[in-house]
């Protein structure tokens, strides 16, 4: 009971900046000067991004998983041309969120390794901006796929484009993985120190994305189907309120559930 | 500078399950002053460590902070509020395995709110105190355990917290480095930081350490002035334990 | 912790309200003009569609309170809340074939309301999945929270979502708008507050169970405690006689 007496009175802290005069003041401490929550993210995403293009290790496994994807499920629904262009917007998805699940798996090793996630709970505003900037490495890793994916499934199944599709299906695509990714650095986050973690993001993972992936299924198809764009937006309207609310959320989950191992 | 006087521990309990790591702990640590703690593995050095940083949660008693102008806080609110105070040198590297050393630090640095030439500054002023001018571009990964631990003390140190807690410093560090060690530990307390340190390394130079603590079973058994007879004492019980 | 006094009378009010309800669904309400006694499944179906939404509410307003301030009785009140609202879920998804089936000729149709809940109950199972599967520590019951939380921000998405998807099946008449005779209304009614007293019923007994659990856990640790206090004792006053 003291223990929860306790984690409010922690968590009261800190949301106050001022607090009473008896207490240790922040100012006089160290460098003084604190940073903002942007330079704080910029920072760290340069960071992961940096180190990540030092091993290529995520680009290079999601890259390939993607397309083998693309491989077997072109193997697997391949009947005839009509077939193929009605089960591309499906195949493309589908293959975007298994290899995004592989990345987003993988977001959270580098604080895993040394433990940093320990050090960053020390600093004043970290792990607000670590939710920044895994937010964007995830959604940079996602963006790779859809550009890689979106060309070859377009390819192999032979659907027909015209470029003045593109941005709409490029918007799309954008507000699906923006979703997924909020909702993906949140519980890889929370399932970083927790065994068979593998196993458990994609059972709590798909079922709470599942709406918005089919959603963009829809849209894609609408799109696809040369449907007026009125009805393509009406999709994305609702993709963007989804993804508002996810990102939203997912920043104030994402720092509460930190700050216990 | 410092305003921090002392962390008031008062009937500290801190439960994992049925398991009582620390147990009715009470204890005045004072800034300016290097605290030895230690114990048998198990004792629950570590466990009151994490007490201290705020990173864990007690289950029982207060934790208080006393400033120097006599006033008091909860020092769980001292930590939410200013978590920069705290210097964390753990069993754990705590550091990015795919950055260079100089990264690290800037990268740590940065988060602190240091910036620009101050950044560069204290960077290399940093790396230049725990000899890894050389090593500094070199990844982490291709560090020795010593040089790792090296650069987790600098990297602990990095925005002069005003509580500096340390577990188990010495590993893997050569001679050179113990001696480099407690020369910052020395100057760390000489600038008025609180210092805990946990260690089995009995044969600490004269003068470091000002007070030492042995723990057992979660709780504290014996509390003074370091020297021989606290050390032939401590291992005589080390040794008579089953 | 006490709470459980006037179970009994929530208990055998339920009973009563279950003959009633039966009552009113096979021998009051009409029997529909097209569907015949078919339609009488509506009177369960619906019902246990709604006490299965007040334990996603719960666990979703528990999982907040929880992650606002972590102990373990908002964990049993939110874990309790998706456990028999998954319960309801099931008889939703079971009880809904066995009306399409000779309705529509088919036991599954992409009908938006069948999705819906086919969809919540998949995140729902995945809460009492990761449950049963990864443990009990903490850091596991805040996942679960996060997973409440996100799960119940889903439900309007989810029938907005399979509105546009496009159900060709009446979701008006269903909602108890117009089409119903007054009597079938009056039935529904009574059916959904009988469901909700079940609801009650299970998730009372379901929570006292959970408490029960945690003080009996709370018994073993003192009982522990006292132990090691004692052997202590024993101990200190051995070495003093000695």
């Amino acid at each position: 009971m003291s223990d929860r007496r306790q984690a409010r009175a922690t968590r009261r802290g800190a949301g106050e900046t001022g607090g009473e005069a008896a207490a240790p003041r922040a100012a006089s401490l160290g460098p003084g000067l604190r940073p903002g929550l942007g330079r704080q993210a910029w920072l760290l995403l340069r960071m992961d991004l940096l180190s990540e293009l030092r091993t290529l290790e995520t680009p290079l496994t999601i890259l390939f998983f993607a397309f083998l994807q693309v491989v077997i499920f072109t193997f697997a629904f391949w009947a005839d041309e009509d077939t193929a262009r009605a089960v591309a917007p499906g195949v493309l998805w589908v293959t975007i969120t298994f290899a995004g699940t592989l990345a987003i798996d993988r977001s959270f090793a580098k604080e895993q390794d040394g433990r940093t996630l320990t050090a960053l709970r020390l600093v004043p505003g970290a792990p607000r901006a670590l939710y920044l900037a895994k937010l964007l490495s995830n959604l940079t890793f996602l963006l790779m796929v859809v550009c890689f994916a979106t060309p070859l499934v377009i390819g192999i199944l032979g659907v027909s484009l015209e470029a003045g599709q593109l941005p709409l299906l490029g918007l799309t695509l954008l507000l699906g993985v923006l979703g997924f990714s909020a909702l993906g650095t949140v519980f890889s986050a929370m399932l970083v120190s927790v065994r068979r973690r593998g196993v458990l993001l994609p059972i709590v993972l798909y079922p709470v994305a599942i709406p918005l992936i089919v959603m963009g299924v829809k849209a894609t198809v609408t799109l696809l189907e040369r449907r007026p764009d009125p009805e393509v937006w009406s999709w994305l309207r609702l993709m963007t309120a989804i993804d508002v609310l996810y990102v939203v959320a997912g920043a104030w989950l994402f720092t509460s559930t930190l700050d216990d191992e | 500078m410092i305003s921090l006087r002392a962390i008031r521990l008062e009937d500290v309990s801190r439960r994992f399950g049925a398991h009582l790591a620390v147990r009715h702990v009470s204890l005045t640590l004072r800034a300016g002053e290097v605290t030895l703690l230690l114990g048998p593995n198990g004792a629950g050095k570590t466990t009151l460590m994490a007490l201290l940083s705020g990173l864990l949660p007690w289950t029982q008693g207060r934790i208080t902070a006393e400033a120097e102008g006599g006033g008091e806080a909860a020092w769980g609110d001292v930590v939410a509020r200013t978590p920069e105070t705290l210097g964390l040198v753990s069993h754990a590297s705590l550091l990015y395995e795919d950055l260079s050393g100089r990264e690290n630090l800037t990268l740590f640095g940065g988060l602190y709110g240091l910036r620009g030439a101050a950044l560069r500054e204290r960077v290399d002023e940093l790396l230049e105190r725990v000899a890894l001018r050389e090593a500094a571009s070199r990844r982490v990964t291709a560090y020795s355990r010593g040089m790792r631990q090296r650069l987790s003390i600098a990297r602990a140190i990095i925005q002069r917290p005003r509580v500096l807690l340390l577990d188990e410093p010495y590993t893997g560090l050569d001679s050179a480095g113990v001696r480099l060690l407690h020369d910052l530990l020395g100057e760390e307390r000489d600038r008025g930081a609180l210092l805990v340190l946990i260690t089995h390394q009995l044969d600490l130079p004269p003068g470091l350490v000002d007070r030492a603590i042995v723990m057992e079973q979660g709780r504290v058994q014996a509390d003074g002035a370091p020297g021989a007879e606290l050390a032939s004492w401590y291992e005589a019980r080390l040794r008579g334990a089953p | 912790m006490r709470g459980f006094r006037w179970f009994p009378a929530l208990a055998s009010l339920t009973a009563v309200m279950l003959c009633l309800s039966l009552y009113m669904a096979f021998d009051y309400a009409p029997v529909e003009a097209q569907m015949g006694m078919v339609q009488k499944i509506f009177y369960f179906h619906v019902p246990s569609a709604v006490a299965a939404y007040a334990g996603f509410f719960l666990a979703f307003i528990f999982s907040i309170v929880y992650l606002l301030s972590p102990g373990d009785r908002w964990d049993n009140l939110a874990h309790s809340g998706v456990e028999v609202g998954v319960v309801f879920c099931a008889l939703v998804l079971t009880t809904g074939p066995l009306w399409a089936r000779p309705i529509w000729g088919h036991y599954f149709v992409f009908d938006p309301q069948l999705t819906a809940t086919l969809l919540l109950f998949l995140i729902y199972a995945a809460y009492l999945l990761l449950r049963s599967v990864a443990g009990d520590s903490p850091r596991l019951k805040k996942i679960a929270a996060v997973l409440a939380i996100f799960g119940f921000i889903d439900v309007p998405i989810i029938h907005v979502a399979v509105r546009k998807w496009g159900g060709t099946h009446p979701i008006v008449e269903r909602e108890g708008g117009g089409g119903l005779h007054p009597d079938m209304k009056i039935a529904l009614y009574v059916a959904m507050v009988t469901f909700l007293l079940l609801f009650a019923c299970l998730y009372w007994v379901r929570v006292y169970l959970a408490s029960r659990r945690d003080h009996l856990r709370q018994l073993e640790y003192e009982i522990e405690e006292y132990q090691l206090e004692a052997r202590d004792l024993v101990a200190r006053r051995a070495a003093r006689s000695s």
